[in-house]
């Protein structure tokens, strides 16, 4: 596999992912192209089979400096605005957490099929169990690979997994009460 | 089909195996049918998008490429510069010493008065040197 084939494979995704986290085309492009720049400049000779990983190492670096740097510019403009990665544990996810005994499990996987209401939620997610969420969910990664990713332990990829799954299943459901 | 347990070509460790079963099962159900969506979701974006995210994907690719050309000179140009340069410095200073020599030498010539050889050369011929054949 050429380089030129893996990027092609990977950067419909990569933006996506990256959109999610920054909520802009521009931004998204950006963090995407530089991704790809870095992969080119610093790993084009690395065998192809550790291109992924490599990757999204960098483009998830990318995102979280992105985030990190949004967060402080957003700060000096609206001091109330604590929205960071080291708070969204604040969140009381127990609370949210999913009851199995409420909900329609028919109707909420049948929202699952909605493109806008997932992306919609999953937007909502604290940038962390978003990052835990796609790349188990969506790129398939496993824990390991997932920590190393991310940087972080494998039980934290756990936890935010496991919080951001609770955390989709009370926005769905949520999304389906009249307003 | 389960698109978590089979989206990854590498073997699943025994984390992923809790990681799946620990939550609730429409929590996981939940989240096979949203991986599913997203797989379904990633071929659709803009083409405005696509055409942008190619030309980005070629530039990445171009300005990146190795100019191994440049490169090359550039190492070669080093190395010539290490080897020479002390073997230029060190002609300099000998070419420096002989300048010194020929210049005391030039000087030791000019302080002898070329009318004095002159004379003692006519004296010479006349027969009144002491150094006269």
């Amino acid at each position: 596999m050429t380089l030129d084939n893996f990027l092609a494979s990977v950067e419909r995704r990569a933006f996506s992912m990256a959109r999610l986290a920054s909520r802009s085309d521009t931004e998204a492009l950006d963090i995407v192209q530089d991704t790809m720049l870095k992969l080119v400049q610093k790993y084009r000779h690395k065998p192809s089979q550790e291109w992924p990983m490599l990757f999204q190492r960098i483009l998830q670096n990318r995102i979280l400096d992105w985030h990190r740097q949004n967060t402080r510019n957003r700060r000096l403009f609206w001091w109330s605005d604590t929205d960071n990665i080291d708070n969204e544990d604040s969140t009381n996810w127990i609370e949210t957490a999913a009851d199995p005994s409420d909900g329609n499990p028919a109707q909420l996987l049948a929202r699952a099929d909605d493109i806008q209401q997932i992306m919609a939620a999953i937007e909502l997610l604290p940038i962390r169990q978003q990052q835990a969420f796609l790349l188990r969910a969506w790129e398939g990664f496993d824990v390991s690979d997932t920590a190393e990713i991310m940087r972080c332990t494998k039980g934290s990829v756990k936890t935010h997994f496991f919080r951001a799954q609770a955390r989709l299943k009370t926005l769905l459901e949520a999304s389906d009460e009249p307003c | 089909m389960n698109p978590v347990n089979n989206v990854n070509h590498k073997p699943r460790s025994p984390e992923d195996a809790t990681l799946i079963t620990a939550p609730t099962t429409i929590e996981s159900d939940l989240t096979n049918a949203i991986a599913t969506t997203l797989k379904r979701s990633g071929a659709h974006l803009d083409t405005t998008i696509t055409t942008q995210l190619a030309a980005a994907r070629q530039q990445a690719l171009t300005t990146a490429q190795p100019k191994p050309m440049q490169s090359k000179l550039a190492i070669a140009a080093s190395v010539l510069a290490i080897a020479v340069t002390p073997w230029l410095l060190s002609i300099d200073s000998n070419t420096g010493s002989n300048t010194n020599t020929m210049d005391n030498d030039s000087l030791s010539y000019l302080s002898v008065d070329p009318e004095m050889l002159d004379t003692m050369e006519m004296l010479s011929v006349l027969g009144e040197s002491d150094y006269a054949l």
